[in-house]
């Protein structure tokens, strides 16, 4: 009988959703009904009589149930707001990239000195950097629905997808402006013969940050 | 009956909050002193009483545990917070007022 306890509850709860906070719920209900159905039987009931008796004492439980599926809505809207924010942020900064060459253009056809466009160049893109690192560094991690062995998975690779996103985003920038800084000092004082060298240096700078990175884990 | 039903759930908070202010304790328990205490008229569905317990949680009147009994299943114990204490000592105002009111009425 106790066994038909346990069954029923796990049927009623077999909509809720797979949290532990389900689960804890469920485990308190088999728990204490599991008791009282022992104490029914010690006062002389029969095993019919005392399963009827916890069964049809547990009465409605959608209430419940609901509680349980309210807190979940509440966390995926938490994530969609998230990503909406991302992708804004995202759009802003790739703006600031096609903007920054943009500039250069077009101040570079107003004749005005070189060092102004390539500062304009140097300033859109450092901003729309900073503006990239700040939102990833900041963004909160995935955050756990509850203890479960998903969750945990879900926010071990959420971490380790955001590491993998910084980097990226380094090295991206790092080449965008090792070639900037190429073109611009080669124009500038016409060092084609040796400015490749600024090659070599951004590709030691690409591997010290693959070091920090591995140092850090 | 059933009038009388309606009444007292609009109190099973509070019910619940008089039963922790005594001692720590966990659903069947509470269930089971409510029987006594009523001579075996009343007793709260476990659904009424489950729901109360998450709501009481989230408004921080009470926090829970998981005891460590040695035989098989474990049993999850509540405990009142201050702002519990609080909260019970308000509506047991309000209810005597309350039930002063409706003596005078009917």
């Amino acid at each position: 009988m106790n066994k038909n306890i346990r069954t029923h509850v796990e049927n009623l709860f077999k909509d809720a959703p797979q949290t532990k906070r389900a689960y804890d719920l469920k485990e308190e209900l088999i728990c204490n009904l599991t008791d009282k159905y022992k104490d029914l039987i010690n006062e002389g009931k029969n095993e019919h009589e005392a399963y009827d008796s916890v069964i049809s004492g547990i009465g409605n439980i959608d209430e419940l149930l609901n509680s349980l599926e309210n807190n979940s809505a509440e966390f995926y809207q938490m994530q969609l707001d998230s990503r909406k924010k991302t992708a804004l942020i995202v759009s802003i900064c790739i703006g600031l990239y096609i903007f920054s060459f943009i500039s250069v253009i077009i101040l570079s056809e107003l004749h005005l000195p070189d060092f102004i466009y390539a500062s304009s160049f140097f300033a859109l893109t450092g901003i729309s950097t900073c503006i990239l690192v700040y939102h990833f560094m900041s963004r909160p991690k995935y955050i756990k629905a509850d203890d479960s062995i998903v969750e945990n998975f879900k926010e071990w690779q959420s971490s380790k997808s955001k590491d993998k996103e910084i980097k990226a985003l380094i090295n991206s920038t790092l080449w965008s402006i090792i070639i900037g800084i190429y073109f611009i000092i080669s124009f500038l004082f016409a060092a084609w013969a040796y400015s490749w060298i600024i090659f070599i240096i951004g590709s030691a700078i690409s591997s010290v940050v693959e070091l920090c990175f591995k140092l850090k884990n | 009956m059933s009038i009388t039903s309606d009444i007292i759930r609009g109190h099973t908070d509070t019910i619940i909050l008089a039963h922790l202010m005594d001692k720590n304790s966990y659903g069947y328990e509470i269930n089971k002193s409510i029987k006594e205490k009523t001579n075996n008229t009343y007793e709260l569905k476990e659904a009424t009483l489950y729901t109360a317990f998450r709501r009481l949680e989230e408004a921080g009147f009470i926090t829970s545990y998981w005891g460590n009994e040695n035989t098989g299943a474990r049993r999850r114990y509540y405990s009142i917070t201050p702002d519990g204490k609080e909260a019970y000592k308000r509506n047991k105002v309000d209810w005597n007022f309350t039930k002063e009111l409706i003596d005078k009425l009917i």
